[in-house]
């Protein structure tokens, strides 16, 4: 009797030792060749062979996202093509859809988001690389092409009616990608992962060990806030990672469409919803309107907003 | 079976591990419970007890070591793992001749970066899991990560 208790005991020990290692282990993957910034996929998965399948497919997934949105080096059917020959013609489901958010967030942002504005853009784009400001005539001259009526979407054939006008979608590009990715890797039956795309974070579940920590950057150093989500996106705009200094002074890249030069109502706009491409298109927007606009805007979609002022005051809703 | 019960002066004497075909009668001693017979039980008790335990501790301390506790700095060039290195070192490594990353006094940071921008170097030193330092143009990202990051993103 005694020695089958013995047994028993041990067995019972032994077998719940067998319970002790964890059934998932975090990984990640980093990729710097995509939407011009570092892109890090987060999983938690029960085998390195799960995770790599995954982790392939949502870079495949960005790759051909960014292959299509890219203004600079994008082949056929890409953005780069509708901007260089004017037309687009059985366009990619994704370039319409994204087109149509573009479209929707500049009547919403009261035109302060505009993906027309390309030719303003490419010149900041050009004096970021050449460290010269650019001209104020210009400047002023590709304003004239930034109308955003002249984009015209009819089926699947996108035309620029303006031969001087581009399209410029770094605005709302990430927030869409990373909705798409995160699509894939769920498709893969994934159920706790994050998307960081250059600042634009979108999460799916919970990590093991609860939601998922964002800490939100003091513009002049540290942390300023920490944020627990799970199942939602955080998206931040701010002047403090991509910059040029030109001349001692230093420029973000996000443009006003108004001023034609750089924002800079807020140093940061950090928006929490759960659609990632809502939440990137939010911030941008918000990050060129004034508080009120802003908070009517962060209400209608819904969103979390947190504003930091350039003396380091905060507001939010 | 009935043991008839004999007094003797040999009473707490255990039994003769030989088998015996003869009646045990005359053999078996009736032996108290509380008795060599009782000690020699508990004694196998306690050593197949320990045992059992000292495997359980032993288990659990391989399996404690090998998750790593302690924060670690990872380098990757253009996606793959290029070096790594605790975050408690004090050492220099160049990435690939394209730029250098320093760790130090528990911080991290990149000096001497032939990139275009420099916004490597403008991005100063890091310290705490989660974060890193990001060189796009020689495709190089400096992560502090641990186990579970104090923060999983910082935007």
């Amino acid at each position: 009797m005694r020695r089958y208790l013995a047994i028993l005991v041990a067995s019972i020990v032994l077998l719940s030792l067998c319970g002790c290692g964890t059934s998932v282990n975090r990984y990640e993957s980093i990729y710097t060749d995509l939407f011009d910034t570092d892109c890090t996929f987060t999983a938690y998965c029960s085998s390195d062979e799960e995770f790599e399948t995954v982790s392939n497919a949502v870079y495949a997934e960005l790759s051909r996202l960014d292959a299509l949105f890219d203004i600079y080096d994008g082949g056929e059917g890409s953005l780069a093509e509708l901007n260089s020959s004017g037309i687009l013609e059985n366009a990619d489901e994704d370039i319409l859809e994204l087109l149509d958010i573009g479209v929707l967030f500049y009547d919403l942002s009261g035109g302060k988001l505009n993906i027309a504005m390309g030719s303003v853009l490419s010149l900041w784009h050009d004096a970021r690389e050449t460290g010269i400001l650019p001209d104020d005539e210009a400047l002023a001259e590709a304003a004239n092409h930034c109308d955003i009526s002249n984009l015209i979407i009819d089926g699947d054939t996108v035309t620029l009616t303006d031969p001087d006008m581009s399209i410029d979608v770094g605005s709302i590009a990430k927030g869409y990608a990373a909705d798409c990715a995160a699509e894939i890797a769920e498709s893969y039956g994934l159920t706790s992962f994050a998307l960081d795309l250059g600042g634009n974070v979108k999460t799916v579940g919970e990590k093991p060990t609860g939601k998922w920590i964002i800490g939100i950057q003091d513009p002049d150093g540290g942390i300023l806030k920490t944020v627990e989500v799970s199942d939602q996106s955080v998206v931040t705009s701010g002047d403090y990672e991509r910059y040029t200094i030109i001349d001692g002074e230093t420029y973000s890249h996000i443009i006003d469409p108004d001023t034609l030069y750089p924002a800079t109502l807020y140093r940061s706009v950090t928006v929490i919803c759960e659609n990632s491409s809502l939440g990137d298109a939010l911030s941008t927007s918000l990050f060129c309107m004034d508080i009120e606009s802003g908070k009517a805007l962060a209400e209608e979609c819904g969103a979390e907003v947190l504003w930091v002022y350039a003396d380091g005051s905060t507001e939010s809703m | 079976m009935v043991l008839p019960n004999f007094q003797s002066s040999q009473a707490n004497f255990y039994i003769q591990p030989e088998k015996s075909t003869s009646p045990t009668y005359g053999r078996i001693i009736s032996a108290p419970t509380n008795g060599i017979l009782m000690k020699h039980r508990i004694k196998n008790d306690i050593l197949l007890f320990t045992a059992v335990i000292l495997i359980a501790f032993v288990s659990i301390i391989v399996e404690n070591c090998r998750k790593s506790d302690g924060t670690t700095v990872f380098i990757t060039l253009n996606g793959s793992t290029y070096a790594e290195a605790d975050l408690s070192n004090s050492v220099e490594i160049d990435v690939d001749g394209m730029l250098t990353v320093v760790i130090d006094g528990g911080s991290v940071w990149v000096e001497d970066s032939t990139c275009p921008d420099g916004l490597c170097e403008r991005s100063g030193a890091i310290s705490k899991s989660g974060e890193s330092i990001v060189c796009l143009p020689c495709g190089v990202v400096v992560k502090i990560t641990a186990d579970e990051p104090e923060y999983d993103f910082i935007n």
